[in-house]
C-alpha cells in the first residue's frame, strides 16, 4: 500500500517515531537489497548476521519486522548512495532526516513501524481507552 | 785439503720420470669451432695483455692475417671472430673454466685474509666465510590445510538458508554450471 509524502509525515509525527527507529529500518531495507547481488557465502552470512544484531527480541524491532522490510528499490538505493558520501557516522542521522523520501518509496518501511510492539500496545491503550 | 778429495762419481744420471698425461680435453663449445685456428684465437685473448688492440694481437698469434695484413684489415677480422657467435659461445665455456680454476687461489687468499688481523678486509673476509658456513635462517611455518571442509560450508549454507528465511530475504540463484549429468552406475 502506496502513501504519500504527507500520510507519512503525518504517521511519523502522530507516533514520534524515534530517528533511530528510522535509520535503522533504512539500513535493514539496504542490506536486504545487497543481499540479492551475488557475493561471497561468507560476506552474506555477515550482512544477515547484521540483520540478526539489529533486531533485539520484543524491545522494539522484531525478526517480524525486518522480515516485513522490502528491499530497497533502485531509486531509493539512489539517495542512500548520495547519503553514504556524507560518511558513516553522519550518514545515520541524514538516513533518519530523510526517511520520508524512503518510506513514501518503500511504504513496508512504515508497515514495519506498525508492527513494532510499542505500536501495537499503545494502539491498543489507545482502543481501550476510546469511548465506546 | 779438500780440494785434493777424489771426485765423487756421479754415475749415470737419473732419467726424468715422465710426465702424467694431462687429459684436459675442450669443451664442446670450443670443440665446435670451425679450426684451431679460432680455438687459440678464444685462448689468446686471455693472455694477451687487456686494453686495446688486444683482439688483434689474439688474432695474430692465433695465425690470421698475413704478414701484409694492414691494420685495418687485421682489426676486420678480430671484431669478425669476437662478434662471432660461435666464438662468443666459447668465451662463455672459457669463463666457466677460468673462473672455476681461480677458485682454489680466492679461497686461499681469503684464508690469508681471514687469518692477518691487521688486514683492512679481516672483518669482512670472517663475515663472507661465515656467512657461507652458518648463513642466517628465517623460519616461516605455513600451515595448509587442503582438507574441503564439507561439514562446515554445510553449515554455513544452513545458516545463510535460516537467516534468509527468518528475515524473509530474497537470495539470488546460485550459479550453476551448465553441465548434463550422468547418473553413476552402481
Amino acid at each position: 500500500m502506496s502513501m504519500t509524502v504527507e500520510e507519512v509525515k503525518e504517521f511519523l509525527e502522530r507516533e514520534c517515531v524515534p530517528n533511530g527507529y528510522k535509520y535503522t529500518l533504512v539500513l535493514a531495507s539496504v542490506t536486504k537489497r545487497v543481499l540479492q547481488t551475488q557475493m561471497p557465502e561468507e560476506y552474506r552470512l555477515q550482512f544477515l548476521g547484521h540483520l540478526e544484531k539489529m533486531s533485539n527480541g520484543e524491545q522494539w524491532l522484531t525478526a517480524e519486522m525486518i522480515a516485513a522490510v522490502d528491499p530497497m528499490d533502485d531509486k531509493g538505493e539512489e539517495i542512500a548512495r548520495e547519503i553514504r558520501k556524507v560518511g558513516p557516522q553522519k550518514a545515520l542521522d541524514v538516513y533518519a532526516d530523510t526517511f520520508t523520501a524512503f518510506a513514501s518509496l518503500n511504504p513496508s518501511l512504515i508497515t514495519a513501524l506498525k508492527m513494532s510492539p510499542l505500536y501495537r500496545y499503545l494502539k491498543q491503550e489507545a482502543s481501550e481507552a476510546a469511548p465506546v | 785439503m779438500n780440494s785434493l778429495a777424489p771426485k765423487r762419481s756421479k754415475g749415470k744420471r737419473r732419467e726424468l720420470a715422465p710426465l702424467e698425461p694431462v687429459d684436459a680435453e675442450d669443451g664442446p663449445k670450443m670443440k665446435a669451432l670451425p679450426t684451431d685456428r679460432h680455438r687459440a684465437f678464444v685462448r689468446n685473448m686471455y693472455f694477451v695483455k687487456p686494453g686495446h688492440g688486444a683482439a688483434v694481437k689474439a688474432a695474430k698469434l692465433a695465425g690470421f692475417g698475413t704478414p701484409s695484413s694492414t691494420p685495418q684489415s687485421m682489426a676486420t677480422i678480430a671484431s669478425r671472430l669476437t662478434h662471432d657467435k660461435r666464438v662468443q659461445e666459447a668465451f662463455a665455456e672459457q669463463d666457466q673454466l677460468y673462473i672455476r680454476a681461480s677458485a682454489p687461489r680466492a679461497i686461499r687468499a681469503l684464508t690469508s685474509l681471514i687469518e692477518n688481523p691487521n688486514a683492512k678486509d679481516h672483518a669482512r673476509g670472517i663475515a663472507m666465510v661465515l656467512d657461507r658456513v652458518h648463513p642466517a635462517e628465517n623460519t616461516l611455518t605455513v600451515k595448509h590445510d587442503a582438507t574441503p571442509a564439507f561439514q562446515n560450508t554445510a553449515e554455513v549454507m544452513a545458516r545463510i538458508a535460516a537467516l534468509a528465511a527468518k528475515f524473509n530475504v530474497a537470495l539470488p540463484a546460485p550459479k550453476v554450471i551448465d553441465a548434463v549429468a550422468n547418473e553413476a552406475q552402481s
